[in-house]
């Protein structure tokens, strides 16, 4: 055999090798059989929330785009200077100065492009006081010396109850009442907290109760269910203690905050 | 070669005066010696030299004719005695494989019908179409039953993620430039691009055994129903129906296959990168002959076969007066939509009562009974009393997903694409697989359960909020495939 013809023998076999190792790799998959589920999805829902005090503008958590559906700037319940000891736990009717109301209307809906959206699923609402902050009125020219939101508790801004729990006596009154309607004469027949069977009174240390026991979002209180798109009607109540003479907390001021939760 | 010549001359010549004259003088006979009636052919041929010239080329001509008869047509001629024997009607045929895939008790869908004419079904059931759903709350499931119809029996079965994709809308014709791609909206699989596409990316179109890949010439947004693409000759005719697939995508959380999209622009809740996508806890588990195996999903690989998949059941035997306790004991329960393991925190919650108590076993999906230990009483519950109204729960298995970060669809697609597929391998026990060659014979079956929830925050308050997954839709693929 002549060189030339070795050449090309070799030649033609590398060729066939070539293709055999290009032609093999398809081999696994010469038949096959696919299918595809396109377009599987999951949707998720929302909870959003908006209220309002004494019938006042909608304050939406959702109001702005770097939120994160928390808002921080909604309306202040109430502010007055000329509280003093009650008389009676029987909640005086509206209006009133003896005694500290707000009517609140807690709605499950949003804002979206201006307009009210109700929320998609249903919540839990809970409700917690994450601060309430003892000082002297300024100008009262008194001072009776013991913190109104927590006794024993330093005045200033920021303190808390050392530990989850009543705080001790002596402290305002408090209540949360539920409504049925937007006008605010009709209180269900049982008292959202303190919990009473009946409609609500001003009871003794119930603000240093609920501050003492629900002031953080792990130590909330529960208002129970709320449907999605709903809204319901709560008063708040604060008051000097009945026939409190002892004159602990003449000359002070406590500023609280109220935080609404809704959560799935 | 002179007395050859002469020969032939001889044996020609005698031939021509008579059958018996052909055969050659032996060595030796005289001339003369032959018969008086063989003297004119003698005598015929020695008159001229170059005449006998002429007729040896002649010869020579005749027997290269013969030659050409003989290679051309007279193979065997020679042979006087023959045998022969013939196969005919020999026959090849090939086998098929195809797909019949059924969701629940939907139409089955077939491979063969795919519109991509290549035994490619881009169109089968969506497995499911949750909405409004929450975290860490059971969303649902959807079986899924493979079927291989076709006479061969398929060595690999394989579960991916598709890549980006979406069906061709327009033929595009062999020769002509192509600028851009069109893909249905609806009704043909995926609604417009299922995914995003980048500039640049490698756009692989198929039909039928073509295919050609182009260039994106821009980006191209989830639902897109134009893909623009580097001008480029089609090599082939891409009919309408054609497959078109991202080659590149799935290499992140922001070009997934699997995409979200804003239900309700909430402010807070943005799709870049896919929010829902990632936070979805994607499960498909395998029930076939009653044996478990998770694929994937939280727990994928599980020796006892399970994922973590929310049960979602309620008690079936405690009547509707909410008179009944809970202790330890076996109690039934609606079939569980999910798996409880042994060991797991199941709780019983029925309006402000809850009470927990460890699983006895293992519990599969499909269960109807449930053994569990001493429970405890959750604090603030009322009375401890419950009705079959109750929902009972596996609180492990919500902790465990919500734990999770590897197992979402959004990891779905960059880890378990094609390149990296999950091939199937005949499960022989709960958590065992044991290749065995065949992932799926001829007529044979596989079932499995597939499920999706939006994994709960594990995280203490307010760090636990998931407020940015609000109104969010997340839409995604899955592809089942077996070969030869």
């Amino acid at each position: 055999m002549s060189s030339k013809t070795l050449k090309k023998l070799l030649l033609s076999l590398i060729v066939v090798g070539i293709l055999a190792s290009f032609t093999a790799r398809g081999t696994f998959a010469v038949l096959n059989g696919s299918t595809n589920h396109p377009g599987n999805s999951i949707a998720s829902g929302s909870i959003l929330m908006a209220n309002s005090v004494g019938g006042g503008a909608s304050c939406y958590s959702d109001l702005t785009a770097v939120n994160k559906n928390v808002n921080t700037s909604c309306t202040q319940l109430f502010s007055t200077g000329l509280l003093y000891p009650i008389t009676t736990s029987t909640p005086p009717a509206t209006p009133q100065t003896t005694v500290a109301y707000a009517d609140m209307t807690i709605k499950s809906v949003g804002i979206v492009g201006g307009t009210p959206t109700n929320s998609t699923l249903p919540a839990t609402l809970m409700v917690y006081m994450p601060n309430c902050d003892a000082a002297a009125t300024t100008g009262a020219g008194f001072s009776g010396g013991t913190n109104p939101c927590c006794p024993g508790d330093a005045f200033g801004a920021g303190v808390l109850p050392g530990s989850v729990g009543d705080c001790p006596t002596g402290s305002l009154d408090f209540f949360i009442q539920e409504y049925t309607s937007s006008a605010f004469t009709t209180p269900l027949s049982s008292c959202a907290y303190p919990v009473q069977a009946s409609s609500c009174t001003f009871l003794d240390d119930t603000l240093g109760k609920f501050f003492g026991n629900y002031h953080d979002i792990t130590h909330y209180f529960s208002l129970g269910s709320i449907a999605a798109g709903a809204t319901r009607y709560f008063r708040i109540g604060v008051a000097e203690p009945i026939d409190n003479t002892s004159n602990n907390l003449q000359g002070e001021t406590a500023t609280l905050s109220l935080y609404w939760h809704m959560e799935q | 070669m002179k007395n050859l010549q002469t020969y032939k001359l001889d044996m020609i010549s005698i031939g021509t005066c008579g059958p018996r004259n052909g055969r050659p003088a032996p060595s030796g006979e005289p001339a003369t010696a032959r018969p008086a009636s063989a003297a004119p052919a003698v005598v015929a041929a020695s008159p001229a030299r170059r005449k006998r010239f002429s007729a040896a080329k002649a010869i020579l001509m005749l027997m290269m004719l013969m030659g050409v008869v003989a290679y051309f047509g007279g193979a065997g001629t020679f042979a006087g005695f023959t045998a022969q024997t013939s196969n005919p009607n020999s026959t090849l045929g090939s086998g098929s494989l195809l797909i019949q895939n059924t969701v629940n008790a939907n139409p089955v869908c077939e491979s063969k019908t795919g519109e991509s004419n290549n035994n490619v079904n881009a169109n089968c059931t969506a497995l499911f179409s949750f909405t409004n759903q929450e975290p860490g709350v059971f969303s649902g499931v959807s079986t899924v039953t493979i079927k291989n119809s076709g006479t061969l029996p398929a060595s690999t079965m394989y579960l991916w993620a598709p890549y980006a994709n979406g069906v061709l809308s327009s033929t595009i014709t062999s020769g002509n430039n192509v600028t851009s791609l069109s893909l249905y909206a609806s009704g043909h699989g995926p609604a417009g691009l299922e995914g995003t596409v980048n500039s640049g990316d490698h756009i692989l179109v198929t039909y039928g055994g073509a295919s050609q890949t182009f260039v994106a010439s821009a980006g191209a947004a989830p639902g897109a129903t134009t893909i623009s693409v580097n001008s480029l000759a089609a090599t082939a005719t891409y009919q309408a129906g054609a497959t078109v697939e991202d080659l590149d995508s799935n290499t992140s959380a922001a070009n997934t296959n699997c995409y979200d999209t804003q239900l309700v622009n909430l402010g807070f809740n943005s799709t870049t990168n896919n929010p829902l996508c990632s936070g979805s806890v994607l499960f498909v588990q395998e029930t076939t002959g009653g044996f478990n195996y998770c694929w994937w999903g939280s727990g994928a690989g599980a020796a006892n076969g399970q994922c973590d998949a929310p049960i979602s059941s309620n008690p079936t035997g405690l009547g509707t007066s909410a008179n009944q306790t809970i202790a330890a004991g076996t109690y039934a329960v609606s079939a569980l939509k999910g798996n409880i393991k042994s060991g797991d925190t199941v709780a019983f919650t029925e309006g402000a009562n809850q009470i927990t108590c460890p699983a006895s076993s293992d519990y599969y999906y499909g269960a109807t009974s449930i053994t569990v230990g001493a429970c405890t009483l959750r604090s603030g519950s009322v009375n401890g009393v419950f009705d079959n109204n109750a929902i009972v729960t596996d609180t492990s298995v919500l902790t465990r997903i919500g734990n999770d970060t590897t197992h979402n669809i959004s990891k779905f697609d960059q880890t378990a694409g094609y390149a990296n597929k999950i091939e199937l391998t005949p499960v022989t026990a709960n958590g065992t697989k044991t290749p065995n060659g065949t992932d799926l014979a001829s007529n044979a079956t596989r079932t499995f359960v597939v499920g999706v929830v939006i994994a709960g925050s594990n995280a203490a308050a307010p760090a636990n909020a998931q407020n940015q997954l609000q109104q969010l839709k997340s839409t995604f693929g899955l592809v089942w495939h077996i070969d030869q």
